[in-house]
């Protein structure tokens, strides 16, 4: 049995749009707040709850943590959340086109996809920071009580699994968008 | 292509201007321009029935097959 595709409904792009908007200003937030809430976790965390960002132990951390122990591991830190950061900003751009009803467009498609890579980045990138943090972590340990923690928790296993989602459905879109370019040249 | 679209041919029979035509089915003269050139990839069975109700004619007046073009293709 044939199916014709469904005509656009325009109450549903209206929708579309407007959550858009929405999504597009939440992203801009997310990029604003996310950085500054990294430099205050770290400027105040206490040591135990920070010895759970290097994957180690609350009592792995047995000499007190220096000032600049804390920058070092915000550093190291704030390299995936960039990462995390630049796919927020391609996700923002994405939808600031779906906002403006351009919904299949090869722009969008190349948004979506860029929005999937960072955000795989940002999910390998953390293994390795984790690992890093936790080295800066135990540097002022005494000698054979440093640690070196590599650590692949779930968090991460689904944050690729849901970049690997979003490629897909990038390439889902390019295909729709192929059918809209056919179908605008249709009279 | 040798899908030859003679839409020009039967709004001159019809004395039926391009604007007027394109208002009756409800595309813009743009797309009608480029339909009268055959530079489009297709036409919906609606336009087309809209086309043949107010020209009166049937689909083989606005469209004819030239196996020349076929074969210099």
């Amino acid at each position: 049995m044939f199916s014709t595709p469904a005509t656009p409904n325009v109450h549903q792009l209206a929708r579309i749009r407007r959550l858009s908007r929405w999504m597009g200003w939440a992203c801009l937030a997310l990029v604003v707040v996310l950085p500054i809430t990294l430099v205050g976790y770290w400027a105040t965390a206490e040591a135990p709850e920070l010895a759970m960002q290097g994957n180690l132990p609350a009592t792995a951390l047995q000499a007190p943590l220096q000032v600049w122990q804390r920058w070092a591991c915000a550093a190291v830190t704030a390299v995936p959340l960039g990462m995390m950061l630049m796919g927020l900003w391609q996700a923002r751009r994405c939808f600031v086109q779906f906002a403006d009803g351009q919904v299949f467009t090869a722009q969008a498609t190349a948004h979506l996809r860029r929005f999937a890579t960072w955000v795989a980045a940002a999910a390998l990138g953390a293994i390795v920071s984790g690992a890093i943090t936790s080295v800066l972590l135990t540097l002022h340990n005494p000698p054979g009580m440093r640690h070196l923690s590599i650590g692949v928790g779930s968090s991460q296993v689904l944050t690729l699994f849901f970049a690997a989602v979003v490629w897909l459905m990038s390439d889902i879109i390019g295909q729709g968008q192929a059918l809209a370019e056919e179908n605008d040249a249709f009279v | 292509m040798p899908i030859i679209v003679q839409l020009d041919v039967m709004l001159a029979r019809r004395k039926v201007r391009s604007k007027e035509l394109a208002e009756h089915i409800g595309i813009t003269e743009a797309n009608l321009s480029l339909l009268k050139q055959g530079k489009v990839k297709g036409v919906r069975f609606d336009t087309l029935e809209k086309i043949c109700a107010y020209l009166q004619c049937q689909p083989g007046d606005l469209l004819a097959f030239s196996p020349e073009t076929l074969e210099e293709k």
